[in-house]
């Protein structure tokens, strides 16, 4: 065997050479699981697409669902509050035809209380009768 | 024709046209007309054009011609509701005049698309293929020459205040009656009762007319008749009617329209009044007066709404 003479080291060759393909086998196998996780990667991302994309595409529905509640809730809300308001209206002509009632009421009690029949005073005077104002001439039918 | 005429004049003492002038030409207008278009004389124009049964006369004066014109024209603007050439019915129902001859002699009948005269050119023989009544239209035409005459004599001088003309119920008035106001004319009320049905006021110029069944009426073969003939039956017309007042500039065509509208008879006479714009007056059988809306424009009163 040759022995290699360095200068406060002395490593045999066998050993160097063994500590170089160990190296070499662990960085060939470190490539190659690299590798093979990337592939693998690549293809679990692949598989994952449809998904993301169809958890894309309901989350922009629900977007576009949620707009349309918000709006219904105004519209709601808008009609709720003319609902409101009408109901309001309609109190207020009922406490108005609650008023006549009274007043009808008054009336017919003041009629009732009057006299069947009123004796009432000598007039005198002279009566205008309307007649025809002056005329100059008539039409009428001559047989002509 | 052969009505009473009457006339009224408010002019002042300067007027060049005195009121025995201004009758005298009235008077001789109407001569003038009845010599011309009367249906009763013997020695009428008319008489002797409608006894030639279609054969052409020499000679027929202006006068007859301008007439038989009006009334050809008259016919074709109401649709042939005015017809004069309605002698043969009534002769037959026993309105007659002196004999005037009969269709039945030309051998021709009356559609009413033709004509009523005919004549070659301006100035050709007329001749008359139906006998013609001018009647109504001639009262008319005689109170629009006489109407025109005035308005000569009236421009000649200081000026008048108006006149007004009364031929047995047909009137054309111009002016006033005394410088302010409008000239009022009563409606005859055709059941007899002696107040007006109502009074139209004439304004500046213009003329009234009624087509009436109270004065004649009479009994034959057992019905009840009247003069106002309808052309497309032969036979008295106007159901529902007892007397129809037309207003208009021109009396001639007062005259055409109250008998036309008249032969509308009640149910349809409102409508056709309307449509051409008339100011009507009508009075159905039941005694109700009604009038179209230009009509009321000229009504200063009514005797139902007093």
């Amino acid at each position: 065997m040759t022995e290699v003479r360095r200068a406060g080291l002395s490593v045999p060759a066998h050993v160097g050479v063994l500590v170089g393909l160990s190296t070499g086998a662990y960085a060939l196998t470190l490539a190659a699981v690299t590798g093979f996780q990337s592939s693998a990667e690549t293809a679990s991302r692949a598989e994952r697409a449809p998904t993301i994309a169809a958890i894309g595409e309901m989350v922009a529905a629900r977007d576009s669902l949620q707009d349309r509640l918000d709006q219904a809730r105004a519209a709601y809300e808008a009609a709720a509050g003319g609902y409101s308001s009408a109901g309001l209206e309609i109190a207020g002509l009922e406490a108005r035809l609650a008023e006549l009632a009274a007043a009808v009421t008054e009336v017919s009690g003041a009629a009732s209380s009057l006299p069947s029949s009123v004796k009432l005073p000598r007039v005198s005077g002279s009566v205008a009768t309307v007649r025809a104002p002056v005329i100059q001439a008539t039409t009428g039918a001559s047989g002509g | 024709m052969a009505s009473p005429l009457r006339l009224t004049v408010a002019a002042t003492a300067e007027s060049g046209m005195t009121v025995d002038a201004a009758w005298g030409a009235v008077v001789a207008t109407f001569e003038r007309a009845e010599a011309a278009m009367s249906r009763f004389r013997d020695s009428s124009e008319l008489t002797r054009l409608n006894r030639l049964a279609g054969e052409p006369a020499g000679a027929v004066s202006r006068d007859l011609v301008r007439a038989l014109v009006a009334a050809d024209r008259a016919r074709r603007a109401t649709g042939g509701r005015f017809d004069p050439r309605i002698v043969d019915a009534l002769e037959r129902i026993g309105y007659a005049g002196v004999s005037q001859g009969s269709a039945l002699a030309s051998g021709a009948g009356p559609g009413w698309n033709s004509r009523i005269l005919e004549r070659r050119g301006r100035r050709g023989p007329v001749a008359l293929p139906v006998p013609v009544d001018l009647g109504g239209i001639g009262k008319g035409i005689a109170l629009r020459w006489a109407a025109r005459d005035l308005d000569r004599r009236l421009a000649a001088g200081p000026a008048a205040d108006g006149y007004l003309i009364d031929a047995g119920g047909d009137i054309v008035a111009s002016g006033s009656p005394g410088g302010t106001g409008p000239w009022t004319v009563g409606i005859e009320d055709p059941a007899g009762g002696t107040e007006a049905l109502a009074v139209v006021a004439i304004r500046d110029r213009g003329a009234i007319a009624t087509s009436s069944v109270r004065r004649l009426r009479w009994e034959h073969d057992g019905r009840t008749l009247h003069h106002l003939i309808d052309p497309r039956t032969g036979e008295p017309g106007g159901d529902g009617l007892s007397a129809v007042t037309v207003a208009a500039p021109d009396p001639a065509w007062a005259e055409v329209w109250s008998k036309a509208l008249f032969l509308e008879g009640s149910l349809g006479i409102a409508a056709t009044a309307r449509a051409r714009g008339l100011a009507a007056w009508w009075v159905t059988a039941d005694g109700i007066l009604e009038m179209t809306p230009a009509a009321r424009v000229r009504t200063t009163w009514v005797s139902s709404e007093a």
